[in-house]
């Protein structure tokens, strides 16, 4: 199966009076098409921030500073590096949306309260598949139906407060299957939601996969809607993945130890009450003028060894199957990168970005 | 909407009622009355009264009615004759006084309200989407000045920098030669010439405090989800600025029309006197001074009455701009 989208060494760095806040810090993964990616980590882990620089909507003061992202827009052609592309430019505005669109956590507040849903679905559709203002309309109540909204003609009127959360959520990822993207990015798709509506959405994404091929990045922190939809797991830790592999491999072999403990983390049915879920003591700490050498869940870790994991960073290495960042498993260091955080570097890296 | 529309609509009329009723009570609180200050005046003057002067004075008045025999004369004058009374002050009827004032003060009131929306709106624009920058630095310096400095004094120095580089004195709204001349079309652009000093200086106050509320609001919406679900569109920036945040952030803009016109004349009195303007505010100022209840009281019930209609239309454009106060009372 061929990829359609390639990160490579990705490094998102947020400039605060604070110090450097290096939310990714050598990101790399693969999608391939009619696929889904699910990536998993608490919150502050840089779940979001990945998804945000693939569509460059990275907030100030974050930038990209090094890596790419190859997006194969068809099977033979060249790949295009959105890396380079300028955040406010007019190539990657082509894209957002058409190519590569996204839904997000709150249905609540991601669609503008005062314009109907009509009018933001078409609105994409008059951006990049027609300019003929009756043919939006009709592809916007087509679009709806097939995300089982009953009552298209009428709903599209609508403004999102007569909508129930689920109806949003599913009228945001109508807006953003309207033009047909090759990849779709969930953000904590189903978070908002409660259960059962949870599982239709999931269900939905599922079915709407089957029929358009689109290749899924799905980011959440719910090991259970992982489990559900992904064919392969990336697991995320201080800006890094410490383990990737396919979803059987990851969910029953786990070899990294924070993935073991997130797993044993979920609450299961037939468990005896009374007894404590296991947790994982601490959290996530701040990506901020962390020593330059160490594993980051060092000081969380019950398995960590002092001397090892405390002055030198594990690479990502293939092991039984699958990958997984841990001394634990193998001696092999993550190669050192120097990244210039000096004015001059970022002004560089700007001029770059504007070619 | 229609029937919002309607429903709003007649709210105003028992509104305008008891607006009516209080201003009447509010004038005639203060002890004594117009005659009383007319009395001693003229004994200061050495002029004494005998009680049937007085008396006559009285009737003539109509002060030796009951109060509310003299609110119903009042205000049935207004409602049936258009007729808002006599001003004891000026010796004409009220509608005379106004006649000249209020269109004055509407004209300077209407040019102030667009002069603040002409600058504070493309500056907090500017200021919320570059927070921080060098403009947004400056703007806010300058308009804490604007909020800090009372307007009279802002006149004052106006005045005192005209004058002293050109030796023109920049008071009232008209030229010497104008002032008293019938209406022709040097005399509209005399006006032009002079009206865009007390413009500005009433415009000043209200330009800082809405760039103030403004770009807040809008720093707000910037930073709602809708905003990045339009930029991962791909809508472009500016296009998906004005659709979205800077539509919602309207909202203080709007609801705001209905105290501006009362703000601007009862709180540009002192302005009004400083740079010697015709206009109703310190005719009020004076009136009330004076007792002259008549004139005082029009006045009020005249400000009330632009206000509830500056309500009126701000909840109007309030439920255009937002759907969720259209239809607030449907379910």
């Amino acid at each position: 199966m061929a990829n359609i989208l390639e990160v490579k060494d990705l490094r998102t760095f947020f400039f605060l009076e604070e110090g450097t806040l290096k939310a990714l810090d050598g990101v790399s993964f693969s999608l391939e098409r009619n696929k889904t990616l699910g990536i998993i980590g608490e919150s502050g882990c840089g779940k979001s921030v990945t998804a945000q620089s693939i569509l460059r909507i990275v907030p100030h003061p974050g930038r990209i500073m090094s890596g790419e992202i190859l997006f194969h827009k068809t099977d033979s052609g060249e790949p295009v590096d959105l890396a380079t592309y300028d955040p406010f430019g007019s190539g990657i505005r082509d894209i957002r949306g058409a190519e590569i669109s996204m839904i997000f956590q709150e249905p609540m507040t991601s669609l503008s309260p005062v314009h109907t849903i009509g009018n933001q679905i078409i609105e994409t559709i008059l951006l990049h598949r027609t300019p003929d203002k009756i043919e939006a309309r009709e592809i916007a109540i087509e679009m709806l139906a097939k995300v089982g909204i009953s009552n298209p003609k009428q709903r599209i009127d609508e403004y999102p407060y007569q909508l129930s959360g689920g109806m949003r959520q599913r009228a945001m990822i109508a807006m953003a299957l309207s033009c047909n993207p090759a990849i779709l990015i969930a953000d904590e798709p189903t978070t908002a939601l409660d259960v059962t509506v949870q599982a239709q959405i999931l269900e939905l994404m599922r079915s709407l996969q089957d029929q358009f091929g689109m290749g899924i990045i799905c980011i959440t922190h719910n090991l259970g809607v992982i489990a559900e939809i992904a064919d392969t797991v990336a697991v995320m830790y201080l800006g890094r993945i410490v383990e990737h592999g396919t979803a059987e491999e990851v969910f029953n072999n786990p070899m990294h130890p924070y993935t073991r403990r997130l797993l044993m983390s979920i609450p299961k049915l037939g468990k005896k009450a009374g007894t404590r879920l296991a947790t994982i003591k601490g959290t996530v700490p701040i990506p901020l003028n962390r020593p330059p050498r160490e594993c980051g869940f060092f000081t969380r870790c019950p398995e960590a060894m002092a001397g090892k994991c405390n002055v030198k960073t594990p690479a990502l290495v293939e092991t039984h199957g699958h990958s997984v960042r841990c001394f634990l498993h193998s001696d092999e260091e993550e190669p050192m990168v120097e990244i210039d955080e000096s004015r001059k570097g970022r002004r560089q890296m700007l001029k770059e970005t504007a070619k | 909407m229609l029937a919002y529309i309607v429903r709003r609509f007649l709210i105003i009329i028992p509104l305008l009622v008891l607006i009516s009723i209080i201003v009447f009570i509010v004038i005639q609180l203060p002890p004594g009355d117009y005659l009383t200050t007319y009395i001693s005046s003229l004994r200061a003057s050495g002029v004494e009264l005998d009680e049937r002067e007085i008396e006559g004075l009285i009737r003539q008045y109509g002060l030796d009615r009951s109060v509310t025999e003299q609110y119903f004369i009042w205000v049935g004058g207004i409602v049936l004759r258009g007729n808002f009374g006599w001003s004891f002050q000026w010796q004409r009827s009220v509608n005379d006084v106004l006649a000249s004032r209020l269109p004055m003060t509407l004209a300077v009131g209407l040019a102030s309200l667009f002069f603040v929306w002409l600058m504070a709106i493309p500056i907090a624009i500017i200021s919320a989407t570059r927070q921080y920058s060098l403009f947004d630095y400056v703007f806010t310096f300058i308009g804490f000045i604007g909020l800090a400095m009372p307007p009279f004094l802002l006149a004052l120095v106006v005045l005192w920098i005209v004058y002293s580089t050109t030796g023109v004195a920049i008071t009232g709204l008209f030229s010497r030669e104008f002032a008293e001349a019938p209406w022709s079309f040097a005399k509209v652009l005399d006006l032009m010439r002079n009206a865009w000093v007390p413009v500005v200086i009433i415009g000043i106050a209200g330009t800082a405090g809405l760039i103030r509320v403004l770009r807040a609001t809008l720093l707000d919406e910037l930073r709602k989800q809708y905003v990045v679900t339009a930029r991962a569109k791909g809508l472009a920036e500016n296009k998906l600025l004005f659709k979205y945040p800077i539509r919602i952030a309207m909202n203080p803009v709007f609801s705001t029309i209905g105290w501006i016109l009362p703000g601007l004349i009862s709180g540009q009195v002192i302005v009004a006197i400083v740079l010697n303007l015709q206009t109703v505010g310190p005719a009020l100022m004076r009136a009330t001074l004076a007792q002259d209840m008549y004139l005082a009281g029009s006045i009020v019930l005249i400000l009330a009455f632009l206000t509830v209609i500056g309500t009126f239309i701000s909840d109007l454009l309030l439920a255009w701009l937002d759907p969720r106060i259209r239809y607030e009372r449907k379910n």
